[in-house]
């Protein structure tokens, strides 16, 4: 039994749960987590892992050590959190993709070989795809298609790179690798595509925001965060990750800027703290995997308690556009205390969690005296505050008064957000607990007296760039395009495809006619064996007679010719004859062929 | 009596005659903002109080991060402006142009049976709200398609990015109906020859 990945608890569970009686449902949705954090919790670092053999391969399906556990744990806590707040889901479908795409996470997390890594991988983009489309209707499905086709991309790269090193070394080992082989190279890219990095960074925040009210709360924590994992254990050090991490924290930033959905500003922000994360993996060092490691835990809980936010307001009003929102406050205070924590904690606020966990990244960048790495992580940790920290509860809950006087909503969503709120702040005022679950010790004290002056300085002065800025931020009715653009239908302004086809649309027009020309040919030789063509007509008998008499004729005609040959050629000609009589057969059938045509006129 | 994002209850609005939030008086806006003044004020002077161990020289001199903090904050939004003007579209962008001719592949029968289905389908999208996507309650599409083209009309009276959407927009219907009208003929044509070929 305990060979078996504690994954297995709720991606079982959640195949399970649309056959369950209804009134074991909630007990099932929040006891399915919790048996799972439990087990989890129970893991022995210590204990040798069971190893099975398949197909002469080891492979081992729990591995536990404290990076492994760490996010196993947060996976399962998010899972409870996210189950807590789905309660009054109606589409169950949703609630049992929900469980298996947080149960693979879990085996991702616990995975011991590339094999093991590999199932729960595709498993999770299967599963998440499964969320996206409970939501329904159109958006939904065809961002369901694109999310889809982006990760099987993704998961081919890493099977490909999994063969080619399972063939170069002949062990499924996962451990730490250098980038400096093929098989590393496609592995590397594959995680990249779930962390959501340049150029495939679209994805996110397409199909994301086309989600539930609760969907969107688990897809938010599962896929990128368990890329960030691999990053972590497979290629920590690898130095491109800095530069593909900074890109992807000021993509983040302008993106969601510029956004007026407002969980697709929140989708942005999660590449944002993403790349912060794949920033510290590139720097490597233990004080930074140590954060990256941080940062990914905190970041589930506050990025799932903006998004509960986002999809209570989504919840009670039916609307998700910054324009259509605002001065929601009055009626709703705790959903907007909650959403304020949340965006205190993004933006790392002292006493807040993204305070004890970002900060050890920029700490790691300073003590290895990377000194465009930090001014350039600290110009985005400010830029945070700006896109997420301020523009979402301020869009949302204040601002204008859009008139809607929506009331908090139900209690098991207000239950889970003041869960991870409490989650937030009580991480954020003791990070010890949170310091001993990190693979690495900890030797970091955030809260010195300069270090709280100088954040508290860069985020409040941040606020007033905001705020004077606030004639610029006016929301419009708007999309940005970004790199999807080249493979989405839609739109008809310039675009590198549109360009293409307008480049070769005199050729498609030629294309088009050759094919028309094409089409007419084939349908005149195929119109005769048509049902209403002239071979299935019934003719009158009389025409039937006649045609055989013709036949016959002729057949009697080329018989006697190909006689007189033989006779004048003399001996051995006999083959001849007969060839000359099949020729006749055949010309007779071919003039079969045509009477038909007559006989349409022939009444 | 959950009002279900899918469930079409439209969210209740403010009373007539509600008195103004404290939150939102000129009086209060005030106040906060002598307030955040005097903190940003303190914050810079913490300055002479702490001094902590910069790791590159510069960012241990008098208000660094006050001045970093709200230059490069300047700086995103002016990017991101900068950006905008070249990448942001109508947020129907994606929705237009999605209704194409008949297939690639398609025979020439079909097209001409499924020539009613691009016309029914534009007609249905066209109703649709656009801001329905989620499931919006029906009954305030109204209310949000006048807060739309209200919005559009500030918008594109403010940097004519909404008037060139608009107009983009509807340079993409004509050549959409352009299309469907050429997929038909060519439907009639093929339809024509066969009747005269059978």
């Amino acid at each position: 039994m305990a060979d078996w990945p504690p994954a297995l608890v709720l991606v079982l569970g959640g195949l399970a749960l649309p056959f369950a009686p209804a009134r074991l449902r909630a007990a099932l949705l929040l006891g399915l987590p919790l048996v799972t954090l439990a087990l989890v919790w129970s893991l022995d670092e210590g204990g040798a892992p069971a190893v099975w053999n398949v197909h002469g391969y080891e492979v081992v399906p729990t591995r536990v050590d404290a990076l492994g556990r760490l996010f196993a744990l947060v996976f399962a806590i998010m899972g409870f959190a996210g189950a807590l707040f789905a309660l009054h889901q109606a589409r169950t479908l949703e609630l049992a993709c929900a469980f298996v795409y947080a149960g693979s996470a879990i085996g991702v997390a616990l995975a011991g070989d590339l094999l093991t890594l590999f199932v729960f991988w595709e498993l999770m983009a299967l599963a998440s795809t499964g969320v996206l489309l409970a939501a329904g209707g159109d958006g939904a499905f065809r961002a369901a298609g694109r999310y889809f086709v982006v990760h099987m991309l993704g998961g081919a790269f890493l099977m490909a790179g999994v063969l080619l090193h399972v063939s170069e070394t002949g062990s499924l080992a996962f451990d730490a690798m250098e980038a400096d082989s093929w098989s590393a190279w496609l592995m590397l890219a594959g995680v990249l595509v779930n962390a959501a990095a340049p150029p495939l960074s679209a994805w996110l925040a397409d199909a994301y925001p086309e989600a539930s009210w609760s969907g969107m709360v688990f897809l938010s924590a599962f896929t990128t965060k368990a890329a960030v994992y691999v990053l972590i254990r497979g290629f920590p050090g690898t130095e491109a990750l800095v530069w593909i991490g900074l890109f992807m924290i000021f993509y983040g930033i302008i993106y969601a800027l510029l956004e007026n959905d407002m969980r697709r500003i929140l989708a942005y922000s999660i590449v944002n703290q993403v790349g912060f994360m794949v920033a510290g993996v590139g720097i490597g060092a233990e004080m930074a995997l140590n954060g990256a490691a941080a940062h990914a835990f905190t970041h589930i809980i506050y990025k799932a308690l903006l998004l509960m936010s986002a999809g209570s307001v989504l919840y009670m009003t039916g609307r998700r556009k910054c324009t259509d929102l605002g001065g929601l406050f009055r009626t709703m205070p705790l959903t907007t205390l909650c959403g304020t924590v949340g965006a205190l904690s993004i933006s790392s606020f002292p006493l807040t969690s993204g305070f004890v966990s970002k900060s050890m990244i920029a700490q790691a960048a300073t003590d290895e005296a990377l000194a465009v790495t930090w001014f350039l992580l600290m110009a985005a940790s400010a830029g945070v505050f700006l896109h997420a920290g301020i523009k979402f509860p301020w869009f949302v809950f204040f601002q204008k008064d859009s008139g809607l006087r929506p009331p908090d909503p139900p209690w098991n969503m207000r239950a889970a957000m003041v869960l991870f709120a409490a989650l937030c702040i009580g991480i954020g005022v003791w990070p010890e607990p949170l310091y001993r679950l990190l693979p690495f010790p900890v030797d970091y004290a955030p809260y010195t007296a300069p270090h709280v002056v100088n954040a508290l300085q860069l985020l409040l002065f941040s606020g007033l760039a905001f705020f004077l800025l606030l004639p610029l931020m006016q929301r419009t009715l708007t999309v940005t395009l970004d790199f999807d653009r080249l493979w989405r239908p839609g739109g008809g302004a310039p675009s590198a495809a549109g360009l293409v086809g307008r480049v070769l649309a005199p050729a498609s027009a030629g294309w088009a006619a050759v094919r028309a020309r094409a089409k007419r040919a084939a349908e005149a030789v195929l119109h005769p064996f048509r049902p209403e063509g002239g071979l299935a007509a019934a003719p009158p008998i009389e025409t039937m007679v006649r045609n055989v008499l013709i036949a016959l004729f002729l057949v009697l005609v080329l018989g006697f010719f190909a006689a007189r040959d033989a006779a004048g050629d003399g001996v051995g000609t006999g083959p001849g004859a007969g060839g000359a009589a099949v020729a006749a057969a055949g010309g007779g059938s071919a003039v079969r062929a045509d009477p038909p045509t007559t006989t349409g006129r022939n009444p | 009596m959950n009002p279900d994002a899918d469930g079409g209850i439209p969210p209740p609005t403010a009373p007539p005659g509600e008195p103004v939030h404290r939150l939102v008086r000129p009086r209060t806006i005030r106040g906060l903002w002598i307030g955040f003044a005097v903190i940003l004020t303190a914050l810079v002077l913490g300055d002479f109080l702490v001094h902590g161990h910069p790791g590159f020289g510069v960012d241990g001199t008098f208000g660094f991060y006050a001045w970093y903090g709200l230059g490069t904050c300047v700086a995103m939004v002016l990017v991101a402006k900068a950006l905008g003007l070249v990448l942001k579209r109508s947020d129907t962008y994606y929705d237009s142009g999605r209704e194409g001719g008949p297939e690639e592949g398609t025979s020439v029968r079909e097209a001409a049976v499924g020539e009613e289905n691009p016309a029914a389908r534009q007609g249905g999208s066209g109703t649709a709200n656009p801001a329905g996507r989620q499931g919006e309650p029906v009954s305030t599409g109204a209310a949000t398609a006048a807060a739309v083209s209200e919005a559009v009309a500030a918008d594109g009276a403010g940097d004519g990015d909404g008037g060139a959407a608009e107009e983009r927009k509807t340079v993409e219907a004509a050549r959409e109906a352009q299309a469907v009208a050429a997929g038909s003929a060519d439907a009639a044509e093929t339809k024509g020859r066969s009747a005269s070929g059978g």
